[in-house]
């Protein structure tokens, strides 16, 4: 899911990666972003979030930057960037595709 | 000192691929004082305490270790705490709290993890099939030369049931299987999954389960690395104490001379009884007797193969004679047996009253005979190299296949 060979990335995956596009995040920054810009429409279950952001690094999505205790920073990779900006590219497509037929 | 702690052990009510049901049962055990301790395959244990209704419980789908202490600090910050881990199948976490969100809200990703979980029981169900199959192999080998004594005297019943409980399995294994199917479309196609279901309060089938397996294992173990050294091993031919073996000096008659060790101090190979123990079969002795008649090199023996048949089996006794009779005949490549020297077998079968079954056979024009009895609860087999005729002796075979010692 994401990138050609992916399918469309899911709306939790595609905020968690949107989290970190202007600075690194850690697993309840990306949870308070995620609840907030969404206005708590998206809400990121724990095993959510968790199986992301391990899912996200074996992909080289994002990487590990800091280890303090149990909290943990991520920041995105450039595979990451591209990705998110693949699926904003097609979601962009998709709202054209609907405004022009309304 | 310090105590230990009584725990409660409860049958799991539901299968274990339920998600939705177990976390339920959970809860409801919670609300009724008993707090998750433990959860093995089949039984879960609780330790009593105040009720707490409410609780709420999250299975997650293990990875590769048994505790994932990364992942319990990640789901503590959310408000779940760690319970315990079902091996292989799941990690436990448990909330009191109203507002913590549930542990998952991504059913397309939740479907990956499903997925693994699905083609994981898929290949399960295929192993299962694979030893079925296995078993039906193995046992179509072991009953393929002589039915009857390898029922009787090796692992082919426990493996018989092994395989009738694999058949009876197979049906529950593949609705598992499209039970999970079912739920991974469910997930991949953005539907949540319950955290609530109706569950059964009883389900003996574990149980039951459970009790067959332990059964079977003792079975396959007991007949082949247990119950061969209850017999004793070799033992002089004085101590058989079921029938009175029919003796080779006996049927030499005058001039016989019993086979001597070189060695005296060593044990005696040439004259010896042994009792052996079988599942089907609890007393088989095995007497062996040898002489030193000159027969132009061949040995001078006889052996009684003896076998006391359980009453509810009585009905195998005239068949296994015949069978054994027959085995008996084709013995042709033994190297203490008939020595592959030409000639045909000439049977004669002999009525009694007394016998389900009597039969001596001969091979023409040489030294080698053998002849078989059976009564319902008894079967004897001699084998015998010598000048003697076993037809005169069939009294004595018959008192032999009757049991008992004069």
């Amino acid at each position: 899911m994401g990138g050609k060979d992916r399918g469309p990335l899911t709306e939790p995956m595609f905020y968690v990666l949107m989290s970190f596009l202007k600075r690194d995040m850690c697993g309840t920054e990306i949870t308070e972003f995620v609840a907030r810009k969404t206005r708590d429409r998206v809400r990121l279950g724990p095993g959510t979030l968790y199986t992301l952001l391990g899912k996200f690094q074996e992909e080289g999505l994002i990487q590990e930057t800091e280890v303090d205790g149990r909290k943990r920073t991520y920041r995105l990779t450039g595979k990451g960037r591209a990705v998110f900006q693949e699926e904003l590219d097609r979601l962009r497509a998709c709202l054209n595709d609907a405004e022009e037929e309304i | 000192m310090k105590q230990r702690e009584t725990l409660i052990r409860k049958i799991i009510p539901v299968e274990l691929f339920d998600m939705a049901g177990l976390e339920h049962w959970l809860s409801d055990m919670a609300a009724q004082g008993l707090h998750l301790v433990k959860l093995n395959h089949d039984t879960a244990r609780f330790r009593r305490g105040e009720p707490v209704p409410g609780v709420r419980f999250g299975l997650e789908i293990t990875g590769v270790s048994d505790i994932d202490r990364e992942r319990n600090a990640a789901y503590q910050e959310a408000g779940w705490t760690y319970v315990t881990t079902l091996r292989n199948l799941y990690y436990v976490y448990r909330t009191e709290r109203v507002d913590a969100p549930p542990l998952h809200t991504d059913p397309a990703l939740q479907s990956q993890q499903w997925n693994k979980l699905y083609r994981s029981a898929r290949r399960g169900f295929v192993r299962d099939v694979f030893l079925l199959v296995l078993a039906a192999v193995l046992t179509a080998l072991l009953l393929e030369d002589t039915p009857i004594l390898h029922l009787l005297t090796t692992s082919a019943v426990p493996l018989i049931l092994y395989g009738l409980y694999q058949l009876c399995s197979l049906p529950a294994a593949w609705a598992e299987v499209q039970d999970l199917s079912r739920l991974v479309r469910r997930l991949e196609a953005g539907e949540p999954m319950d955290h609530r279901a109706p569950y059964p309060r009883r389900r003996l089938v574990p149980l039951l389960s459970f009790a067959l397996c332990v059964l079977l294992i003792v079975l396959l173990v007991l007949p082949r690395y247990i119950l061969p050294f209850l017999g004793g091993g070799r033992r002089p031919i004085g101590e058989v104490s079921d029938f009175s073996p029919l003796s080779l000096a006996q049927v030499e008659g005058q001039g016989y001379r019993p086979y001597e060790m070189e060695d005296p101090d060593q044990s005696d190979y040439f004259h010896y009884s042994r009792r052996n123990h079988y599942l089907l079969c609890w007393n088989q002795w095995e007497v062996f007797q040898a002489g030193q008649a000159d027969l132009a090199g061949k040995l001078n023996w006889m052996q009684i193969d003896w076998y006391d048949i359980p009453a509810p089996l009585s009905f195998l006794s005239a068949p296994l004679a015949e069978e054994l009779l027959s085995k008996s005949m084709k013995l042709d490549e033994d190297i203490w047996w008939t020595d592959q020297e030409g000639g045909t077998w000439q049977v004669s079968k002999h009525a009694d009253p007394r016998v389900k079954f009597l039969s001596t056979a001969r091979k023409e024009r040489t030294l080698f005979q053998t002849a078989a009895a059976a009564t319902g609860g008894q079967v004897v087999l001699v084998r015998y190299t010598g000048h003697g005729d076993l037809s005169e002796y069939l009294e004595d075979i018959i008192q032999m296949a009757e049991g008992g010692t004069s």
